[in-house]
């Protein structure tokens, strides 16, 4: 799968390209929502995996814009963060499922199974 | 019972049970806190990179980690230093979400306190708590790069 990582951490960027790099998954990474963005509008990625709080547009924003665009509608939108609450938010702007830091690889893989099959539905 | 699921679950552990396999996250071991628990879990880090095939990568994480991290501390630092309960709530999340990432659990948990107080407007659980996380800090990043020497020593 063809996937964009937003993280404005670069050990987050790291560890995430690391475990994608794994399965054989192309990832474009960004810096920032802005940056990630700008990608997206490009490329139209299946899946966007985001951290929640970056400068700018946050993940939140970015979903937000993803979504309000109609090649957006079916992306699947993974939201990370090391917040516990205010997931309610975070589903009304449209993510598709979370991911709590740190993140467990495993974890992060079986979400990206996940991705595939509902893209393929 | 044909399987079980503990709440909350999430999306792939639904569909793990529904398909009948275990999921991977399900599967993984989650390494037990050390008794005495070092300043970060690196074994619990390097675990969990293993089983999925991705071992090699702790190194370049962690020698990230340490041209990060102090940058982070500094951010902190003069937030905290400004009073601006905005400033420090965002610095104080983003410090979080990188020592989360080395499993440094208890500098990640002052940070939370400082974070979630300052959201409120109260700085003042930073200012009074600045010592001892600039102390959590240090000691967590001298582990991670002894760490590091240690790997890179000639054997």
């Amino acid at each position: 799968m063809t996937i964009l990582f937003a993280d404005d951490s670069a050990v987050s960027r790291i560890l995430v390209q690391a475990i994608l790099a794994v399965p054989g998954h192309a990832v474009a990474t960004a810096e920032n929502g802005t940056e990630a963005w700008v990608l997206w509008q490009r490329a139209h990625h299946p899946v966007v995996i985001a951290d929640w709080m970056m400068p700018g547009v946050d993940g939140l924003e970015l979903c937000r814009k993803i979504r309000a665009d109609p090649r957006g509608r079916s992306t699947y939108f993974i939201l990370q963060t090391v917040r516990t609450s205010g997931t309610g938010e975070a589903t009304e702007a449209g993510v598709s499922a979370y991911l709590t830091k740190p993140i467990v690889p495993a974890e992060l893989l079986d979400n990206l199974e996940v991705a595939a099959r509902v893209l393929r539905l | 019972m044909t399987g079980y699921l503990t709440r909350p679950f999430k999306g792939h552990e639904l569909f793990g049970v529904i398909e009948g396999q275990p999921t991977r996250g399900a599967a993984a071991s989650v390494p037990e806190r050390p008794a005495a628990r070092a300043p970060a879990d690196l074994d619990a880090l390097r675990t969990n990179l293993r089983e999925v095939g991705a071992a090699a990568a702790a190194n370049s994480l962690l020698d990230t980690f340490l041209q990060e991290a102090p940058e982070c501390l500094r951010v902190l630092s003069g937030a905290i230093a400004g009073g601006q309960a905005n400033q420090i709530a965002g610095a104080a999340h983003a410090f979080r979400g990188v020592v989360a990432m080395v499993r440094a659990l208890e500098l990640a948990e002052l940070l939370e306190r400082v974070e979630v107080a300052a959201e409120r407007g109260d700085v003042a659980p930073a200012r009074e708590g600045i010592d001892r996380l600039q102390d959590q800090a240090a000691a967590v990043m001298e582990y991670v790069r002894r760490d590091r020497e240690r790997a890179l020593a000639p054997q």
